[in-house]
C-alpha cells in the first residue's frame, strides 16, 4: 500500500501499530482496537464523505453526530476525501485533540501501476501525506507536522512548475488542489510521541524501497484503518 | 509597467515555469488561447488591452461557460500528449480515470466534470498568483 513506509517509520520510531487492514478495516475492529490500545494517533485511509469515513467495502467507521468516546483526546489523521468538511470539525467539537484531513476530494496522478511513492509523478502527492506521519512520529507537534506537509506540497508544486513536460500542468493543478484542501482543526501543539531530535532527513531511496518491499502494494482506495499507540522509545 | 516590461516579465515567467505555457487561459477572438499564445499576442501588439485584462483577472470570477470550454481544451491536450497517465480520486465518485475519460466528464458536465472544473479554476488562480499579476 501507498503508506506502508509510514507504518514502517512509526515502527522504527518505537510505536506499536495495530494495522487494521482489509477485512479488519471495519467499525467493530476499529472500536475495539481503540478501546484496547488507547492510541494517541488514529490514522485512517479510506473513502469518505463530508459527514462520514468508511473502511472495507465502504462500511461506515466514523459518522457525524455519533458518541465521542472513540476519538476523545486523540490525534486523528484521515487520508480520505471530504471528511475535513464536516466530520473533522465534529470530531474536534467532541474532544479529538487534533484533526487533519481534506475538505475536498483527494486527487493524485500516476503513470505506472505501482506504489505511488515509487512513481515519478505519484510520489509528489504522497510525500506530503507521509510527512505528516513522519513528523508526528518524530515527536513534532501537530502544527509542525501540518506545516512540514505544506512545505512538501510547495516543494513539489515548484518542482513540477519548472517542468516542460506535457503532464506537468495537470500535476501542478492537483497538487495545488490537494494542498489547498488539507485542513487542521483543534490543537496545533498536540504531540503523539516524545521529541526526537534532530528530525532526520527523508529516508534514502534504497532504504525506503526496502521498507516498501515488506508490504504488497494495493491501490489505497479500499478502506484501511491504522491505530498507533503512544510509543515508548528504546 | 510598460508593455515591453510586462512582456519581458511574462517571457521570464514562461522560461522559469514552462508547465503553464500550454494552459488555456482565456477565450480571445472566439477561441481558447494558451498562456504562451497570449504572450505572443502581446508581443505582436494584438488585442493588448483584452489580453492584459484577462491575465490580471485570471481565475477570478470566471465566466462559467468559458471555463468549461477552456477546461475541455486543457484536457484534450493532456489526453493527446499523455493518454497513459491515470487520475485517481480517493472518493466514491470515480476511483480512477484516464485523461480521455476526464475529458468525457468535462464534456458531459456531470459531477466529476464539475469537480475537474473546480480544480481547473484553482489552477488559473494559481497561475495568476505565480505571475504576480
Amino acid at each position: 500500500m501507498a503508506l506502508s513506509r509510514s507504518v514502517s517509520y512509526l515502527r522504527i520510531r518505537g510505536f506499536y501499530i495495530d494495522d487494521l487492514y482489509g477485512d479488519r478495516a471495519v467499525r467493530d475492529s476499529v472500536t475495539s482496537s481503540i478501546a484496547r490500545n488507547d492510541p494517541a494517533l488514529f490514522f485512517g485511509v479510506g473513502h469518505g464523505k463530508e459527514d462520514l469515513f468508511t473502511g472495507q467495502n465502504q462500511q461506515v467507521i466514523f459518522r457525524v453526530c455519533e458518541p465521542p468516546e472513540t476519538i476523545r483526546g486523540r490525534v486523528v489523521y484521515l487520508l480520505s476525501c471530504l471528511t475535513g468538511a464536516q466530520l473533522g470539525v465534529d470530531m474536534v467539537n467532541k474532544g479529538a485533540e487534533t484533526f487533519i484531513g481534506y475538505r475536498e476530494e483527494f486527487v493524485w496522478v500516476q503513470e505506472r501501476m505501482v506504489n505511488p511513492l515509487d512513481d515519478r509523478i505519484g510520489r509528489a502527492f504522497f510525500e506530503p501525506v507521509e510527512q505528516i506521519i513522519r513528523s508526528l512520529a518524530d515527536g513534532r507537534t501537530t502544527g509542525d507536522a501540518y506545516r512540514a506537509s505544506i512545505d512538501r506540497w510547495n516543494y513539489w508544486i515548484d518542482y513540477w512548475s519548472r517542468q516542460g513536460t506535457p503532464e506537468a500542468s495537470i500535476v501542478v493543478m492537483f497538487l495545488v488542489h490537494d494542498r489547498d484542501c488539507q485542513v487542521l482543526y483543534g490543537s496545533t501543539t498536540a504531540v503523539v510521541a516524545p521529541a526526537y531530535a534532530p528530525a532526520p532527513p527523508p529516508l534514502p531511496l534504497a532504504v525506503a524501497e526496502a521498507l516498501t518491499a515488506l508490504t504488497p502494494f494495493i491501490i489505497p482506495v479500499a478502506g484501511i484503518g491504522i491505530a498507533a499507540t503512544r510509543g515508548t522509545r528504546t | 509597467m510598460s508593455l515591453a516590461d510586462k512582456v519581458a516579465k511574462l517571457r521570464r515567467f514562461l522560461v522559469e515555469n514552462p508547465a503553464f505555457a500550454g494552459v488555456p487561459v482565456a477565450i480571445i477572438g472566439g477561441r481558447p488561447v494558451t498562456l504562451r499564445e497570449a504572450v505572443e499576442m502581446l508581443e505582436r501588439g494584438e488585442k493588448v488591452r483584452e489580453v492584459i485584462q484577462t491575465l490580471n483577472r485570471l481565475g477570478l470570477d470566471p465566466n462559467e461557460e468559458e471555463l468549461w470550454i477552456l477546461a475541455e481544451k486543457f484536457w484534450e491536450s493532456v489526453a493527446a500528449a499523455r493518454p497513459d497517465i491515470r487520475v485517481y480520486v480517493l472518493g466514491g465518485l470515480v476511483p480512477a480515470m484516464s485523461p480521455a475519460e476526464a475529458l468525457e466528464h468535462i464534456r458531459a458536465r456531470d459531477e466529476i466534470g464539475k469537480m475537474l472544473i473546480k480544480s481547473y479554476s484553482s489552477l488559473l488562480r494559481f497561475v495568476r498568483s505565480r505571475i504576480g499579476a
